[in-house]
């Protein structure tokens, strides 16, 4: 049984290794191969600062919240474990600042130690009058997909470097089911008006003597449009930068200026922070994230493909919940296919 | 009177910040600082530098309790400053542990820190040997940053600092008019103060920049404290141990006791090993005494004995050791027009 997984950021080389811990001991013949035009240190996911942290609000969609909670209790779970530091994998604690009182978010019980910050607390960020503190976790792409490559190529999955141009190049040549992890560009093999950039930009310093992460809000802005700053293990990431429709991955002057003008006022000790290099890039907006299964014909043939992208800036926050989600999908369609029994256990 | 002239003997934490606080109550004094170790060889350079506070025994605990207010709302100002990283100032948040639950759940600084409240008992799953904690967010005070910040602003108001051993106080009286002694572990030998005791302190300085919280057994004795660019790992607490070299054992042994507090520090890198010797008391000695040998008198101001906790409460002891040196010059200022000493 051949699979393809198209895409190697976080979302591709997570579904790759859960489908793979999963099922290749059910299915002996399980083949897993995957296609990038894009491995780390280039993909989106290793823009990102790392932080997990769902939006503030879950729209109603309780099942990305869930995903979310997976996703952090899995990390915790490993927090402990040998292999933590070399999946850039760390606690975090840190600062949720707003101009006026918010509702608390659906994670709060997710995250550890969620509170609301003392008046005390609130004279270190002039201008903003309510907050939360509250310890989370980090996971530095940087070091995260390397490692989700270590373990796939242990498992034997065969890494392509190859842009894929339709399904039908990867689903005709006897591959029975393609995961579609292809993050801002799938709309490139099948259109989807729903899927936007949400384009960001972000400045990297050495500030070594930042340990909390630091995310304002302007409730009428939205989201990311209101400075952050987020400490990882050798940099610190300043940003606040959300501009949605935008699809220049070039950084801007006026956005550094933006950012780099507003962190400092947020902290003044940053104006002595070296800048180390500038990035933009793409967050795959969507409404809700994309997870389902298609069929889609190839000829004679039909296939399966199973879509799991749309995961805007947050992918890094529910990429395991929804790992779990597609191999869930993967094992149904084995199911169908007789491949496996009526229910399958899936090993851990 | 010409303007009075005041040495500070000492330049760890406390002789410094004791010598700024002249300068500011006491712009007319003439401030110099004498000693035979400046940083980083002070027993200051050693220490990790949280506002932690250390109990004393034999000090009030509502003068314990301001002296911590007044140093953390000192540096918290600077911490929010640009100044921040320069003084090797910085907030850090974390979680003290116990084993089992202790008598005083609300020790006498939980309000002067931030965010002080129990532990949630998710976060306590990640301590499977500990039974209870305290989650809150405090300063810290890295370490030569902070004194060389000290020592530049005292340059830039016209201290002069020299690199000299005073080995009796009655060496200075020719000189100046006012001695302050905050020679820590020193004042055993300066001014032979037998109930001034060494607590040897051995600590590892690692590089594990992921480690972001601290973690602090109630005990005192295990804690990792994150630094600008390196973690402390600690400790040990060696009454009457006055010797100044590592001993490989104890590093073994509290990189074993911060490893299962916090296994990633399995991956540390570059460890460096130090020692410092706190210098203990029951109390702080802070106050006048006034020398006198064949007719000549010697006023001095002691502020020594903060042992654990000089970090804690710096600022508020050099401030009521500057005090005592404003209530001396009064003192010269009066004999020198006629009123009685």
């Amino acid at each position: 049984m051949r699979v393809a997984v198209i895409g190697a950021g976080v979302i591709g080389l997570s579904s790759a290794l859960c489908i793979h811990e999963q099922f290749h001991g059910l299915v002996p013949s399980l083949e897993l191969e995957l296609y990038a035009d894009c491995f780390t240190p280039h993909t989106t996911s290793d823009g990102a600062a790392g932080l997990w942290q769902p939006y503030l609000s879950d729209l109603g969609n309780l099942q990305e919240t869930l995903w979310n909670k997976e996703t952090f209790d899995h990390l915790l779970r490993h927090l402990h474990s040998p292999a933590a530091q070399e999946m850039g994998l760390f606690l975090l604690s840190g600062y949720n600042l707003f101009t006026e009182p918010v509702p608390d978010p659906s994670w709060k019980n997710i995250v550890l130690g969620f509170r609301n910050l003392t008046p005390k607390e609130l004279e270190l960020f002039p201008g903003y009058s309510y907050g939360w503190f509250n310890t989370a976790l980090m996971l530095e792409g940087r070091s995260y997909l390397p490692w989700l490559t270590n373990r796939l190529t242990q498992r034997g999955v065969k890494f392509f470097h190859k842009k894929i141009e339709s399904f039908q190049e990867v689903g005709g040549d006897g591959v029975d089911v393609v995961i579609n992890c292809t993050g801002m560009r799938s709309g490139e093999l099948q259109p989807d008006p729903e899927l936007q950039p949400g384009r960001g930009q972000v400045i990297k310093v050495l500030a070594p003597w930042v340990k909390h992460f630091i995310i304002t809000h302007d409730v009428k802005s939205g989201i990311y449009k209101s400075p952050y700053v987020i400490p990882g293990s050798e940099f610190t990431v300043l940003g606040g930068i959300y501009q949605h429709g935008n699809w220049s991955q070039e950084n801007s002057a006026q956005d550094h200026k933006t950012i780099w003008e507003s962190c400092c006022r947020l902290l003044p000790a940053l104006q002595k922070a070296k800048i180390v290099s500038e990035w933009s890039g793409l967050r795959p907006s969507r409404p809700r994230v994309r997870l389902e299964q298609e069929s889609i014909r190839h000829g004679n043939v039909q296939g399966e493909v199973i879509h799991n992208y749309g995961h805007g800036g947050f992918g890094i926050t529910i990429h395991w919940g929804c790992a779990m989600a597609a191999a869930r999908i993967f094992g149904s369609i084995l199911q169908e296919r007789g491949k496996v029994g009526s229910s399958p256990q899936p090993r851990l | 009177m010409a303007a009075p002239k005041v040495a500070v003997v000492g330049a760890g934490v406390i002789g410094l910040s004791t010598a700024l606080c002249i300068v500011e109550t006491c712009p007319s004094c003439s401030v110099t600082v004498l000693s035979d170790q400046f940083s980083p060889n002070t027993t200051s350079d050693v220490a990790a530098g949280m506002l932690i506070p250390h109990m004393y025994p034999g000090t009030p605990i509502h003068v314990q309790k301001q002296w911590f207010k007044e140093t953390f709302t000192y540096l918290f100002a600077i911490s929010n400053s640009a100044e921040a990283s320069e003084a090797g100032i910085h907030l850090v948040s974390g979680w003290q542990v116990f084993k089992s639950t202790p008598k005083e759940e609300l020790p006498f600084w939980s309000d002067a820190v931030l965010g002080f409240r129990p532990m949630s008992e998710a976060e306590l799953q990640k301590f499977p040997q500990y039974q209870f904690g305290q989650a809150f967010t405090t300063l810290k005070c890295d370490c030569p940053p902070y004194l060389l910040w000290l020592e530049k602003r005292l340059k830039t108001t016209g201290v002069q600092m020299y690199n000299r051993k005073v080995s009796d106080l009655w060496e200075l009286h020719s000189d100046y008019d006012i001695i302050v002694n905050c020679t820590g572990i020193g004042a055993h030998q300066l001014v032979g103060d037998k109930k001034l005791f060494p607590v040897r302190g051995q600590v590892l300085k690692v590089y594990a920049p992921w480690v972001k919280n601290f973690i602090r057994d109630g005990d005192g004795l295990t804690y990792i404290y994150p630094g600008i660019h390196r973690v402390t790992l600690g400790g040990t607490r060696e009454k009457d141990n006055w010797s100044l070299s590592p001993d490989s054992g104890t590093t073994k042994d509290i990189f074993d006791r911060c490893c299962s507090l916090e296994p990633s520090l399995q991956e540390a890198q570059d460890i460096k090993v130090k020692v410092g010797l706190r210098p203990s008391r029951q109390r702080v000695r802070l106050q006048k005494e006034v020398l006198s040998q064949g007719g000549v008198k010697l006023l001095v101001v002691h502020n020594y004995g903060h042992g654990a906790g000089g970090f804690s409460v710096h600022r508020g002891t050099a401030k009521e050791a500057a005090r005592l040196v404003g209530e001396c010059i009064g003192a010269l200022q009066g004999s020198l027009s006629g009123a009685k000493l």
